[in-house]
């Protein structure tokens, strides 16, 4: 339910948004904002209510899609289809919202519970958090991820730059790779 | 049981020897003789088919329970340490097939779903491509989850990287892992955690398409995936992962991420902006005219990924990963 909801949501607010700032809404907005929504919702889908899901869904629609217009031509990156603008945006846009609308109402994983064997969530604290400062934990669960994710690709990335190089010759780009790194073609065109 | 099966021999016996004395069943004999060869059979059968008691032969009762647990998601008697051994001894089919179905419909967010919407994007002639990436990252991904990936993510260990006890898929099999399911096999929770190992790397072609080499791409994702990806699902995915808040009493950041925010969109997206700044800019991406060469591929993509895969893969964690777990 709540995935369905914030992906509706998200898929509707983003183009509605292209709507007002283009004039026109597009059909790849809808996609996007969908895939939108189901990135920011991934987090957060069996933590949270229905009213929950529908404002992750308007935030889903509304941020992505001003990292993607916005932010890649201001930072003047090339991500060419969008991988950062909704996934790595959208995941931590998920990851902080789900620290706000998390319930225990929805998942008794997040209860505390009194039984003798305590609950996990219990036990460390989580429970007694959630609904007032979980965004704390959140916060620094998304620090720990991107540091690693940041560090790790960089190192790995020179690393394969030097070694084998990552990138094509710009002829070869030109011709595009199909032909050239896999000897066919999908589309004859001309 | 005994009993009744003596019970029973005795009857058909009876029977057969009233039908030998008297002369009005003549007719009847050999078909009571067939009848009691039928019964034998089926005796010696029913005998055959029933398994050895167990050692400590469950009371009705604890029966019960062990089918409420089987509803409820919760330890059956095997499970839990003082009661008796359960009678349901192997996994649970419905939560089997359900485990199935959601990894197939997770696979399908990869394959065809992402490979298509990003062939759908980039121009024709990259559109193969994209799809040879994302082939490539899903074979080699299963290659390096068989050998290591998933012991490193799910099997215990430090906080930050799990042992090597599932190493080689090794043990993995038929029975539940209790730390993540109580009713799920272990081998059908493996390949649908492997299907989110597989969309991870795949994300992030959708920042490099058009420009990097394929052979760059095979490189990268087989090391990005022991530096990046599973240290981030075990930590917090892992029953002793640093950031798994709902399992791991002693988790240092009480977080919580449901279907891997953290875990497949934010290490993919992250990785994904550093990966396109170290190849820079496409040489001719000015001029990209952002018409799709076919919208039914991103209508695959939504299909797959929209209604099927992504919607149910929480329902899956919901049952498997999150169910609430009864004291035990």
């Amino acid at each position: 339910m709540t995935t369905t909801l914030a992906t509706a949501v998200a898929s509707f607010t983003w183009a509605m948004l292209e709507y007002m700032l283009r004039g026109k809404p597009s059909v790849l907005g809808f996609c996007s904002g969908a895939v939108a929504g189901l990135v920011v919702i991934t987090p957060a889908c069996g933590y949270i209510a229905a009213t929950g899901a529908v404002i992750i869904g308007i935030a889903a629609g509304i941020l992505p899609f001003f990292a993607c217009t916005k932010l890649k031509s201001w930072l003047g990156y090339d991500d060419a289809l969008e991988t950062f603008g909704i996934h790595a945006v959208g995941g931590t846009l998920g990851a902080f919202l789900t620290g706000i609308f998390a319930t225990a109402s929805v998942n008794p994983n997040l209860s505390l519970s009194t039984g003798a064997p305590l609950n996990p969530a219990t036990q460390n604290g989580l429970a007694r958090i959630v609904g007032h400062t979980l965004w704390i934990e959140q916060l620094k669960a998304i620090v720990v991820t991107i540091v690693v994710a940041v560090v790790g690709t960089a190192v790995i990335g020179a690393l394969v730059r030097g070694a084998i190089g990552l990138r094509i010759p710009p002829e070869i780009e030109r011709q595009g790779l199909d032909i050239n790194q896999h000897g066919e073609e999908g589309y004859i065109t001309s | 049981m005994r009993l009744s099966r003596l019970l029973l021999s005795v009857i058909a016996g009876a029977i057969f020897l009233a039908a030998r004395k008297s002369r009005a069943y003549k007719r009847l004999r050999v078909r009571m003789r067939l009848l009691l060869l039928v019964g034998t059979i089926a005796l010696l059968c029913s005998a055959h088919a029933q398994t050895p008691p167990l050692s400590a032969s469950p009371a009705l009762e604890q029966r019960v329970a062990d089918l409420e647990a089987y509803i409820n998601n919760s330890p059956r008697g095997a499970d839990t340490k003082s009661a008796t051994a359960s009678n349901i001894a192997g996994p649970g089919p419905s939560y089997n097939a359900w485990m199935m179905t959601c990894a197939a419909l997770v696979l399908f967010m990869t394959l065809p779903g992402l490979a298509l919407f990003y062939g759908g994007l980039v121009r024709a002639k990259n559109v193969l491509s994209v799809l040879a990436q994302c082939l490539g990252i899903a074979g080699l991904v299963t290659i390096v989850w068989w050998v290591v990936g998933y012991s490193l993510v799910f099997s215990r260990g430090s906080p930050f990287i799990g042992g090597l006890k599932f190493a080689f898929l090794h043990g993995v099999d038929a029975r539940p892992n209790s730390d993540y399911s109580y009713w799920a096999s272990q081998d059908v929770f493996a390949m649908y955690q492997l299907m989110f190992a597989i969309i991870a790397p795949a994300l992030i072609i959708g920042a490099v398409a058009e420009r990097v080499k394929f052979a760059a791409v095979l490189v990268f994702v087989g090391v990005w995936m022991f530096a990046v990806y599973f240290p981030i699902a075990h930590m917090v995915w892992g029953i002793d992962g640093w950031m798994n808040g709902v399992w791991n009493a002693n988790s240092r950041i009480t977080a919580i991420d449901f279907a891997g925010g953290t875990v497949v969109h934010m290490s993919s997206g992250w990785s994904a902006l550093v990966l396109c700044i170290l190849l820079g800019t496409g040489s001719d991406s000015g001029k990209k005219s952002w018409l799709p060469t076919a919208w039914s591929f991103v209508w695959s993509e939504r299909v797959c990924s929209g209604s099927g895969g992504m919607v149910l893969t929480p329902a899956a964690r919901l049952r498997q990963m999150e169910s609430p777990r009864t004291p035990l």
